[in-house]
């Protein structure tokens, strides 16, 4: 994309270019970050498309977005993640790729070892959806806390002081685990 | 350097052990934490390589992307007209000659009959930046509208937008390259300001919700300008921090505003609403001063600098009764007939007074301001033939003293009536009741 400004005021106009270009460049994006979110393929890629509507929606109200247009689209993802687990709530466990537990190898450390994916998967579930949001959109997205600040409106202190506290939750949960042999594959 | 705190730390240690993958390499530089630190890295870690699985779309995202434009499609079958702004932009540079003329031509038709406001004429101007020709028919757009809002609420908010604006086109500004001009960060203060001093105008009810909005735009905004600053170069990095110091400033005191409503009306609905190192903002639209539809007549049109000319005035006023008084005194000391003339002060100090408690009735309607001026005229009226007949009692009562003396009449009295000074004194509280008459219209106490 040569000039993006351009590009999303065609897009404004809906010109096909335009749209098919960001849908282009942004729907993996939001596809990753959808699927991290709810561990499920079909309904990630579904979401994704209803992000993108939305998009168009917005899109006529002028400069929709403060500070960028890939975090305002990451911020109306996490919205419909929210607004779907409101109306339908996640399952107790979340799906088991056997496989991926499967290849697990080369540990960092002997307590990495005893993480599983499934474990962690559960785990995560069980986070907040603000945290969840935070972990997804730095360890899943890669963004910087910088980054990950502007997606979730709070200062960039706060982002770090929610990272924390998931990782904090995260390791409790998975050593309650552990010790209960809920979490063990 | 600074002390980091633990939030802080296993931020700058996850970005090292992300990086080289290597947790005890990163934990061997602060040995005094390691313990701490290590389970949440190895967490984070695992997390880091968890989320790297991403298993493709079943479908390839294709459907999405069809569904996305035939949703375009339709809408843009719908919507035809909404085309014309931003495709007029990437026409031929003469296509917006053609239309800047015909839009300076239209905005002064505008200007000239004010009913037309709020039309398609600043919506054409709407994309423009500082430099462009259609730029001031933004700005004027944008006044008019805020001149126009009913209330406080969408006064804050019209003045959200504009900020917005503002934001909009430094950002566009420094992703260009080009300097940011000062009157664009001041256009950012201004807007901001004056939202906070609408919200202090609303109710009870309101001004909390007023506030918390403005926190959190004025939050967007500082985020945005701290993300640009890192961006952007040496030259646009004043302005930069100039308008990061104003939102940092709103946020502030808005946030303070919702701890202490009282305090924040007092500070913002008077002159001294402006932060001290914050340049105070001129209003979008300025009248001349008592042309007859002063600012003060139209409560909507100007941001809080239309409290401060009330203040300012209601001051000047002051500040030249008590001169006149003062010198009044003076010319008393030297006068013989001071004790009349002081009889006659407490009489038109009676008549102000009560002029001045008219003036501070609040102006409901025009209806007042008409009884008040009949009544000015009146008391007016009522000194002029009570001094006359002081003054020709005065007269008889010295004649007759200097007659029964020398047989000839006084030059004393000529000086004395003071006629002169009393209209205008009278002139002069014909002005105050418009300075009391200043309580916003808006705020519904």
């Amino acid at each position: 994309m040569t000039d993006k400004q351009t590009v999303l005021e065609r897009a404004r106009v809906y010109d096909e270019n335009a749209l098919g270009e960001l849908y282009d460049e942004y729907a993996p994006l939001i596809y990753a970050y959808l699927y991290r979110r709810v561990q499920d393929a079909r309904l990630a890629e579904d979401l994704t498309s209803e992000v993108f509507v939305r998009m168009l929606q917005a899109v006529q109200a002028k400069q929709f977005w403060h500070t960028s247009f890939r975090a305002w689209l990451y911020r109306v993802a996490h919205n419909l993640v929210v607004d779907h687990y409101r109306k339908q709530p996640p399952a107790p466990m979340v799906e088991l790729d056997e496989q991926l537990v499967a290849d697990q190898q080369d540990p960092e450390s002997a307590v990495i070892e005893q993480l599983s994916r499934r474990g962690l998967w559960f785990a995560i579930s069980r986070l907040t959806p603000e945290q969840q949001e935070v972990l997804a959109l730095r360890f899943g997205q890669q963004l910087t806390a910088r980054e990950v600040s502007q997606v979730v409106g709070k200062s960039v202190s706060a982002v770090e002081a929610i990272q924390h506290r998931a990782l904090a939750a995260l390791r409790r949960i998975l050593n309650e685990g552990l010790n209960d042999g809920e979490t063990n594959v | 350097m600074a002390k980091r705190t633990s939030e802080q730390l296993l931020e700058h240690c996850l970005q090292e052990a992300l990086r080289t993958g290597d947790i005890e390499a990163t934990l061997r530089r602060y040995p005094q934490v390691a313990n701490r630190l290590r389970p949440l890295l190895e967490v984070a870690l695992a997390t880091n390589r968890l989320y790297a699985d991403v298993p493709p779309p079943p479908n390839g995202l294709a459907m999405g992307r069809q569904r996305l434009l035939d949703v375009a499609a339709r809408q843009r079958e719908l919507a035809p007209a909404t085309r014309t702004s931003i495709q007029n932009k990437e026409r031929k540079p003469k296509m917006q000659l053609l239309l800047a003329t015909r839009v300076i031509s239209a905005i002064l038709a505008v200007v000239i009959g004010t009913a037309a406001v709020g039309g398609g004429v600043t919506w054409a101007a709407s994309d423009s930046l500082p430099g462009d020709v259609l730029y001031p028919v933004k700005l004027t757009g944008e006044n008019l509208r805020l001149s126009l809002a009913p209330a406080p609420e969408q006064q804050v908010e019209l003045a959200l937008r504009f900020s917005d604006e503002r934001m909009t086109e430094i950002e566009t500004l420094v992703e260009r390259g080009v300097l940011v001009p000062e009157t664009v960060v001041a256009g950012l203060e201004r807007h901001v300001f004056w939202a906070m001093n609408r919200a202090a105008w609303a109710s009870e009810e309101e001004m909390p919700g007023l506030l918390e909005r403005i926190v959190q735009r004025t939050q967007a905004q500082v985020q945005a300008l701290e993300q640009l600053r890192a961006m952007t170069q040496e030259q646009n990095q004043a302005q930069l921090e100039n308008a990061l110091r104003v939102c940092q400033r709103a946020q502030e005191e808005a946030l303070a505003g919702l701890g202490d409503p009282q305090a924040f009306r007092s500070r913002y609905q008077h002159r001294d609403s402006m932060p001290e190192d914050v340049t105070p903002p001129e209003p979008p639209t300025r009248e001349p001063q008592n042309g007859g539809q002063g600012p003060q007549d139209q409560p909507g049109l100007c941001p809080g600098d239309c409290d401060q000319d009330r203040d300012r005035d209601q001051n000047r006023d002051q500040d030249q009764d008590h001169d006149q008084d003062r010198d009044h005194d003076q010319e008393c000391d030297q006068d013989q007939n001071c004790d009349r003339q002081q009889d006659r002060d407490q009489q038109q100090d009676q008549d102000q007074g009560q002029n001045q408690e008219q003036s501070q009735q609040p102006d409901e309607d025009q209806g007042q301001e008409q009884n008040q001026e009949q009544n000015q005229e009146q008391n007016q009226e009522q000194n002029q033939e009570r001094n006359q007949e002081q003054n020709q009692e005065q007269n008889q009562e010295q004649n007759q003293e200097q007659g029964q003396e020398s047989g000839q009449p006084s030059d004393q009295d000529q000086g004395q009536p003071d006629q002169g000074q009393q209209p205008d004194q009278d002139q002069g509280q014909q002005e105050d009741p418009g300075q009391g008459q200043q309580q916003d219209p808006q705020r519904g106490q």
